[in-house]
């Protein structure tokens, strides 16, 4: 390269037109071979930096998740894991037919070329148009960052909530003062989740003494590990279909007088399937909630009333900083369980950071692809006009590498957004 | 250690200038003198003058590293004060519930500060403890030390905060023996005897509503507070109001639910770090204001 | 060689001529010379609020302004200085103007990223402009969070962070085009170890540029979406975390101390070992160090948050790591002293800056030491001791090395020579006033006086007056020399192909250059050797093989 470029210096300066194959090698370049290699360098130090781009938002996730995994265990169930699979089937397609279409250039295949590249915008498309999908979704259920994380307002919630919204429907009733003993400024909330036919809502617990209830209509007798003043009140009524409710009160941060924070899980046979758990999770005082919270496990009032002494006994890990639940009942959950019961109640505090991460995450993600397509339209404008040759493919081979990049990166967002488990 | 280091800069410092301006000077150009010929490198040397400061480094990183452990790692029965910042002043609570602007302590007894911000950064700074800490909001951060000698010193906020950042400076007593006791008492029986007032002056003065609200009618960051009781006022969401007891207690305890248009939402709330007591002088002391 | 050639051959300003020759040319000296004139605009309004914020400072209490506005000058000084001036300075503008001349080769790898870039510059210091009208940010340069999530102060905020975040590209896309075209365009015979250590600086600079520059540009990014969106990553009302803010700038923002100081050495390596008649001192140990400077510079930021609440072990550990950047700078230090030794040493206005540079820079050197041991920092922390630190190292040496590579290449690239007496006497101005408005400063910051106040104890007055009138004799000295450096490009004498006996490639290239630099290839002469150049007069200097084969020729 150095001889030409000497050759190159001396016959300099008048410019342009000396030699070069193609009309595209620029007059500062020795050859074909040399603007290529340049370009190619170029490219790999821009790729370089768009890695470090995307790396702070990474190093974010890793942090955050580190500090409070609990938020990114609730909340990836907001997140349809087909449609992000789907996503990542159709970035690995047009990413295929990216690095073909180099192929089809260095081999002067015309036509695949243009086929391919073609392709790969509409694929490119595909993936912005599913994306807007799960967008608009989550806009309407209130499923966002910061602030306007408020999926109560919304007509579903969680894939846990999904289908029939009985938080709209309800919300009045089921957070208004009445439902929770006429206090509405008193800590605590409670979750009744119970099978089929069965309806169990559990009041207020406060006070100062251990008690053993007796349910009246099953039989099965349950232990309250914080020790109540009052009574337990217990409404039981049967429907046709699976309930499981919850309804909550001052989950997190001072309740808003305006908009109680309302959890409810309706009519899902997901989630309270026959036989299984009722919670009452209850904040012991003002101060400590929100960093320390007690999760009392019920047995299920009705079925296999044999088997709840021994699922849930022993206490597990208490006092996290961010609110990590502790479990106050006679066995150890099994992590499913634990998955579950996190689902059920409320988000935990600030579960709007991973919407935070997700959106920034996603949305950077989204305007490369969008910048792809319109590297890859003028590619296609060029490619039909005929500029590619197999001796000049540079820009081809350059945009495909950045597409490999960001169908990597997806690769990367895809477990760490939709598969955490 | 600052000394040595000191010292040490030093001796660098003016071995290098000097090699600089000696060269410079015996080397200079004039007529008839050509640079001599000279060796291009000299490993030897070189890798000497790589190694000597690397060492030097070495010492330096253990020492800093040891005063740093020493005053960072924790005391035994320490005092513990908790401190609030907020734009623009200090509030500090003892360890019987008293609170005041300014940092009381007794001479020769460990202190922890337990600091949080109800808004934005600040930076613990007191120069003679030479001790520093940012103080982060919704988060604990800590800071110890024990005073060794009584007396007056400044406590500055280092961590830039907004306008009135070189404001936010108060003052430390380091108290000889039985003074701090002396102080909480008369702090309890100031407060008891003090009129309603008295007490709203003394809470306008101690507690930051002094840095953004004026009583001769000049604007400030906040509405000032003459003339303003018994007034309508615009509110930012078109609504007017009176200023009556209740709205200066809304305002003093939820500042943004009903502020008024034009002034920035800097104002943060004040709830429990008041007491009824001390609400109820802000309102009178308001009311006094014509 | 080339005299005569280079009259046959238009140079760069006589080949086209008109606006529209110059908006969109593609030549890189062209580019250069616009970025270069907006830096100095830039230079002396980044300095105009410096001297505001000296002479509010002159007295305590309200001087000339109140302290909102005095919050606005210091942040405008800073945004202004860092973002437009110093980190663009040497590389974008002198590096642009002079890395293909160095190389021996027509252009840069990418001219018209080159030009993209320059236009990106020139957005972004619409964009702070913009965001003066809109109120002025107050927030300080560092935009530390929460104090910058303030909503009421969003409409000056977001055109500022924009701004910068398009900065950022602009020397993402600068520094990608200077590591292609050092790759891609060494002459042949030129291998790593023959390249000019000034292109060693540069190299090592574009790497930090690209490497550190995204992660400044997604931190913006995201204060932006914060103002836009309230997005919530740093805001602690929302669960998220200002102090991560704190390690992303810095992860980027003690780079770019590297990146304003490195090629600053590079320029000082080049000037001593001209105006010594001497090769550089271990010359692969400059080299090396530069290279694992750029590293190292990765690996620091933390000792910025030593009292920002991380933890006692990442204090440890990025405390130690600060000291390994101490090694690199003091080689480089006493391999420029031991150049000077048995030189021939000409005082010229840019060997002045150079000797500047080795003192200031020895200074600021020797202070970052204070600040990188644990116990001394946790005092002198967001003191006026790092405020006089960094702007030995910021503006004493890099600003210093941007004023002597401007002298030293001006009659290179302009044609013109300056004012000789004039500089030397402006370059003492610098380095006086420099002295005098920042050592004082060591001396309160060490006495605990907190930086970024607009308001001081008594005791400080003495100081604050010293520094005020420092800065003044520092302004008065920038504010002539811009003068007549423009002034010079009309008046100034012609300039000869060689005037200070550079032995480096560029001097080889007729004056001004031709629009592909070299009318004929470069030859390749042994880096740094000046035994074959003398001295002719008013030609400047010639080799004497040159002359001599000349002479042949002729007879």
């Amino acid at each position: 390269m150095a001889d030409n470029h000497d050759a190159h210096g001396a016959e300099g300066g008048g410019g342009h037109g000396h030699g070069h194959g193609s009309p595209f090698i620029q007059h500062h370049y020795d050859d074909a071979k040399h603007q290529f290699d340049s370009g190619k360098l170029g490219i790999w130090f821009f790729l370089t930096q768009e890695i470090l781009f995307f790396s702070a938002l990474f190093v974010a996730y890793i942090l955050f998740r580190a500090h409070r995994p609990e938020i990114f265990r609730y909340a990836h169930h907001y997140l349809d894991v087909k449609w992000g699979a789907i996503n990542t089937g159709v970035l690995i397609v047009s990413s295929l037919t990216a690095a073909w279409a180099v192929r089809a250039a260095q081999l002067n295949q015309r036509r695949i070329l243009i086929g391919c590249l073609a392709t790969t915008i509409v694929c490119a498309f595909g993936f912005l148009g599913i994306k807007y999908i799960e967008y608009t979704h989550k806009v309407h259920e209130g499923i966002l960052f910061g602030k306007k994380f408020d999926p109560c307002i919304s007509s579903g919630g969680a894939h846990l909530i999904t289908k029939k919204n009985m938080c709209e429907g309800t919300k009045a009733s089921a957070c208004s003062p009445g439902d929770i003993d006429q206090r509405p400024d008193e800590p605590g909330w409670q979750v009744a989740c119970v099978a089929y036919e069965v309806h169990v809502k559990y009041d207020m617990v406060q006070g100062t003494e251990d008690k053993v209830t007796k349910d009246p209509k099953t039989g099965a007798e349950t232990t309250t590990q914080v020790p109540v003043t009052k009574e337990q009140k217990t409404e039981v009524s049967r429907s046709e279909l699976p309930v499981c409710q919850m309804v909550s009160h001052g989950a997190h941060g001072p309740p808003h007088p305006e908009n109680p924070p309302c959890w409810e899980i309706a009519q899902n046979p997901n989630v309270c399937k026959p036989d299984e758990v009722a919670a009452l999770v209850h904040y012991p005082d003002e101060e400590k909630r929100g960093r320390e919270v007690e999760i009392d496990l019920q047995c299920d009032p009705a079925p296999k009333a044999t088997d709840q002494g021994d699922i849930f006994a022993s206490t597990s890990d208490s006092g996290h900083r961010f609110g990590k639940p502790t479990f106050v009942s006679q066995s150890k959950p099994s992590k499913h369980d634990l998955e579950m019961l996190e689902a059920m109640g409320p988000p935990p505090e600030h579960t709007n950071m991973f919407f935070s991460i997700y959106f920034a995450m996603t949305g950077l993600h989204g305007i490369h692809v969008l910048f792809g397509i319109f590297v890859f339209i003028w590619l296609l404008i060029r490619a039909i006009k005929g500029h590619f040759t197999p001796e000049y493919f540079g820009p081809i081979d350059y945009a495909a590498l950045y597409w490999h990049l960001v169908d990597l990166i997806w690769i990367f967002l895809f477990p760490l957004l939709y598969l955490i488990h | 250690m600052f000394y040595a280091v000191l010292g040490l800069s030093i001796f660098f410092f003016v071995g290098i200038t000097f090699f600089v301006v000696y060269f410079t000077i015996k080397y200079r150009h004039r007529p008839g003198h050509k640079a001599q010929p000279s060796p291009a490198h000299n490993d030897a040397m070189e890798i000497t003058w790589t190694v000597i400061p690397t060492i030097i480094c070495v010492f330096l990183f253990l020492g800093g590293w040891k005063g740093y452990l020493e005053f960072t790692s924790e005391k035994s029965n320490p005092m513990v004060i908790d401190v609030t910042a907020q734009k623009w002043h200090w509030n500090f609570t003892y360890p019987d519930g008293t609170q005041d602007g300014n940092l009381h302590v007794p001479v020769g007894q460990p202190i922890r500060m337990r600091m949080t911000s109800v808004d934005v950064l600040h930076s613990f700074y007191v120069p003679a403890f030479r001790v520093k800490q940012d103080v982060v909001p919704r988060r604990y951060t800590y800071v110890q030390f024990t005073p060794t000698r009584p007396g007056v010193y400044r406590l500055y906020c280092a961590e830039y905060c907004g306008d009135d950042h070189s404001q936010m400076k108060v003052k430390v007593f380091v108290h000889e023996a039985g003074g701090y006791e002396r102080f909480l008492s008369e702090k309890a029986s100031l407060s008891q005897s003090m009129s309603p007032e008295e007490t709203g002056l003394y809470v306008y003065n101690k507690k930051g509503c002094v840095a953004c609200h004026s009583v001769d009618g000049s604007p400030k960051v906040g509405p000032s507070w003459k003339g303003i009781w018994n007034e309508q006022v615009k509110l930012a969401d078109g609504t007017t109001i009176t200023v009556d007891d209740q709205y200066i207690k809304d305002s003093v305890l939820e500042p943004q639910k009903q502020a008024r248009p034009g002034y920035p939402p800097s104002m943060p709330s004040f709830a429990g770090q008041l007491s009824e007591r001390e609400i109820a002088g802000v309102i009178a002391y308001i009311k006094s204001l014509k | 060689m080339a005299s005569t050639t280079a009259t046959a051959e238009p140079n760069y300003f006589e080949v086209s001529k008109g606006f529209k020759s110059w908006a969109l040319t593609l030549d890189h000296k062209r580019i250069g010379l616009m970025y270069l004139f907006g830096i100095l605009v830039s230079l002396l309004v980044g300095g105009a609020f410096a001297l505001l914020v000296r002479i509010e400072l002159f007295s305590p209490g309200e001087t000339i302004t109140t302290a909102q506005t005095y919050n606005r000058f210091f942040t405008l000084h800073g945004a202004v200085m860092i973002f437009l001036v110093i980190i663009p300075g040497i590389p974008a503008a002198l590096g642009n103007i002079m890395l293909p001349i160095q190389l021996g080769a027509p252009d840069v790898a990418f001219p018209k990223l080159n030009l993209m870039s320059f236009y990106l510059w020139c957005t972004g210091a619409a964009l702070l402009v913009l965001s003066i009208i809109m109120g002025s940010i107050d927030t300080g340069w560092t935009f530390y969070t929460p104090y910058s999530l303030d909503p009421s102060k969003s409409a000056a905020i977001i055109p500022a962070v924009f701004g910068v975040f398009v900065l950022g590209f602009s020397s993402i896309f600068t520094g990608l085009n200077f590591l292609v075209t050092i790759h891609k365009f060494r002459p042949a015979g030129m291998g790593w170890f023959q390249m000019p250590l000034n292109l060693w600086a540069l190299y090592a600079t574009a790497l930090m540029q690209v490497l550190a520059t995204p992660v400044l540009g997604i931190t913006v990014l995201l204060l932006f979406v914060e103002h836009t969106l309230h997005i919530g990553i740093f805001d602690p009302t929302l669960g998220g975390d200002p102090v991560l803010f704190q390690h992303f700038f810095w992860f980027y923002s003690h780079p770019a101390v590297y990146i304003m100081i490195v090629p600053a050495m590079g320029v000082v390596s080049e000037l001593i070992t001209t105006f010594s008649r001497k090769p550089v001192f271990g010359y692969r140990f400059i080299a090396y160090s530069s290279v694992s400077l750029a590293l190292l510079a990765f690996l620091v930021w933390g000792h910025h948050m030593f009292v920002s609440g991380q933890s006692a072990l990442a204090n440890m550990v990025f405390s130690a790591l600060t000291f390994t950047v101490a090694i690199p700078s003091a080689i480089k230090v006493f391999n420029w002293t031991a150049t000077l030794y048995k030189g021939d040493i000409r005082l010229q206005t840019p060997m002045l800056y150079a000797l500047s540079f080795l003192i200031l820079f020895t200074i600021g050197g020797l202070t970052g030491l204070f600040l990188a041991i644990l116990a001394t920092d946790v005092h002198l922390h967001d003191t006026y001791f790092v405020v006089a630190h960094f702007h030995y190292v910021m503006m004493g040496s890099g600003l210093v090395a941007f004023l002597g590579a401007l002298h030293y290449w001006w009659p290179k690239f302009t044609g013109r020579m300056y004012p000789e007496r004039l500089g030397q006497t402006c370059a003492v101005g610098v380095f006086i006033g420099f002295n005098l408005t920042f050592l004082p400063q060591f001396i309160m910051g060490s006495r605990g006086m907190p930086r970024r106040y607009w308001d001081y104890d008594p005791e400080f007055t003495l100081f604050h007056r010293l520094s005020t009138i420092g800065a003044l004799i520092l302004g008065i000295s920038l504010f002539v020399t811009v003068v007549y450096l423009f002034a010079s490009l009309k008046l100034g004498r012609k300039a000869p192909q060689n005037p200070w006996g550079g032995s480096t490639m560029e001097w080889q290239a007729p004056t001004p250059p031709t629009l592909y630099n070299f009318p004929e290839p470069p030859v390749l002469h042994e880096l740094y050797d000046y035994s074959d150049l003398v001295e002719d007069g008013d030609n400047g200097w010639v080799r004497k093989s040159e002359q001599a084969k000349a002479k042949a020729k002729e007879s």
